[in-house]
């Protein structure tokens, strides 16, 4: 039995914190389009993650359900918004004026926007595959779904990704 | 699929989120989770155990929370009605209750209609239940290879090290792991033919050590299916106060208890009846709460006091907005 292995929850939660805090935000932003949002919803998956601990007991169960955790609770909020499809402002930079942030930020709220044009399921699979690097098994794994279905939207959704961004330039 | 390193999506997706730096959050975690233990069912003198259940029809709340109703069209979340390609199918996961590893259903989407079979049973055989109390109890490397109807045969085919029973599965389960599959099958479906179990593209006499000789048919739900279960919300689920609880029962007296737990606090409990005594009923109830994270419990009731005779339940993690 390895050290981490007698994790209690909340040594399980300052590990994760700080392993895996900052990329799951990120991957939360890359589905629901806003930081405060995806804050919110990695803060509530750790609580919820801590509150499972005795089931999952491991580290990488416990990364596993974190990760499964933020893409089911950003679907979730995505779905509670609605119709109400909200406009993700483009991010100004903290300090305005060097051309090159400008051109950053504009460059991020489009890729935001046009994911943000994409069905779900073809969002969640680029964000898994492409951000975290997820391999098709563990992609499935975590959406629930089959391998046949992570690939043909991962197809999908890159053909779509791909001319949503040509569009723009 | 094999990712090449200068992708140019993987570009994309970096930049769009690189320079996202969040801010501390470790405090407000901690925060949620302090003086959080393990659950206790000794709720002493409060604890609202039920010997009169038959006027029940609608909810008990409490700490001044107004009447809740007993309504199946209450608010929540649409379930579906995003944009995905195909329907959404049944998948049955094992998990276990007091009367031993049982099946839950959980609905998963499906990329399109054709495959939709072959996509629940694929679930079901090597997918994760969104619920981490359920889960699929076929051995690691087993693969589903195709799942049909054609000329009036429904088959599944396996691929893996599945004719034998491996010594860690319990017979109870293996019997639970083929109804899985039996049920997911049938019902993407839409029909109850038998199913015809193949390994490898051939009969298989035997899966798991179960007899799969002649075309296996559906047990009966009272024999297979969990006795508690909640279908809605779904595990994760981000829901509006009132949240309408909806799931399916055969407990004592046809009633099902349930609490509302922020961190080792009940802050809500009440029972709902679950049509007759003893045969799966359909239930609803409709909890009212401020926003937060709670769990949610159902389960039969206690009947024993505390001796004995566990109790089968179904967990939730929720949250409020």
């Amino acid at each position: 039995m390895t050290a981490s292995s007698r994790w209690d929850a909340d040594a399980a939660v300052e590990g994760l914190y700080a392993t895996h805090y900052r990329r799951l935000v990120r991957l939360s932003v890359l589905l629901v389009g806003d930081v405060e949002t995806a804050e919110e919803v990695v803060q509530d998956s750790f609580v919820a993650m801590h509150g499972r601990w005795r089931s999952l007991r491991e580290p990488e169960k416990g990364l596993a359900y974190l990760r499964q955790t933020v893409v089911n609770r950003s679907r979730s909020v995505l779905r509670h918004r609605g119709v109400r499809a909200r406009y993700v402002p483009p991010v100004t930079p903290d300090q305005p004026g060097a051309e090159d942030d400008l051109l950053v930020a504009e460059r991020r709220s489009a890729v935001l926007e046009a994911l943000r044009a994409l069905p779900g399921r073809q969002r969640e699979v680029l964000a898994l595959r492409y951000y975290l690097d997820l391999s098709e098994a563990d992609i499935a794994e975590t959406l629930g779904i089959s391998r046949g279905a992570v690939k043909s939207h991962a197809s999908r959704g890159t053909a779509a990704l791909r001319s949503l961004m040509e569009d723009r330039s | 699929m094999s990712p090449t390193e200068h992708d140019p999506i993987r570009e994309l997706l970096e930049s769009a989120v690189s320079d996202v730096e969040p801010a501390y959050g470790l405090d407000r975690i901690r925060a949620r989770t302090a003086g959080r233990r393990r659950r206790t069912w000794a709720w002493g003198a409060g604890g609202a155990v039920l010997a009169t259940a038959a006027t029940v029809a609608a909810v008990v709340t409490l700490g001044g929370v107004g009447p809740a109703t007993d309504g199946g069209s209450a608010a929540g979340p649409a379930a579906g009605g995003s944009s995905e390609a195909g329907p959404a199918r049944t998948v049955y996961f094992v998990g276990d209750t007091g009367v031993g590893p049982r099946l839950f259903a959980e609905k998963h989407d499906t990329a399109s209609a054709a495959s939709a079979l072959d996509e629940a049973v694929e679930a079901a055989v090597s997918g994760t239940a969104s619920d981490p109390d359920y889960r699929s109890p076929w051995p690691s490397g087993t693969t589903m290879q195709r799942a049909q109807v054609s000329a009036g045969v429904l088959s599944v085919d396996l691929s893996g090290p599945v004719r034998d029973r491996p010594s860690g599965l319990s017979r109870a389960t293996a019997a639970a792991a083929v109804q899985q599959l039996v049920w997911t099958a049938q019902d993407a479906a839409g029909s109850r033919l038998p199913v015809t179990f193949l390994l490898d593209g051939r009969r298989s006499d035997a899966l798991l050590g179960e007899s799969t000789a002649r075309p296996v048919v559906r047990a009966s739900a009272d024999d297979v299916l969990a006795p508690v279960q909640v279908s809605s919300p779904e595990d994760g689920a981000v829901v509006t106060s009132p949240v309408t609880v909806t799931g399916s029962a055969s407990a004592f007296e046809g009633t099902v208890q349930w609490e509302l737990e922020a961190g080792n606090t009940v802050v809500r409990r009440g029972y709902a009846t679950a049509g007759e005594c003893c045969t799966l009923s359909p239930y609803t109830f409709t909890v009212r709460a401020p926003a937060g994270e709670y769990t949610l419990v159902v389960h039969d009731e206690d009947v024993s006091d505390g001796e004995g005779n566990p109790m089968s339940r179904d967990t939730k993690t929720i949250t409020v907005r």
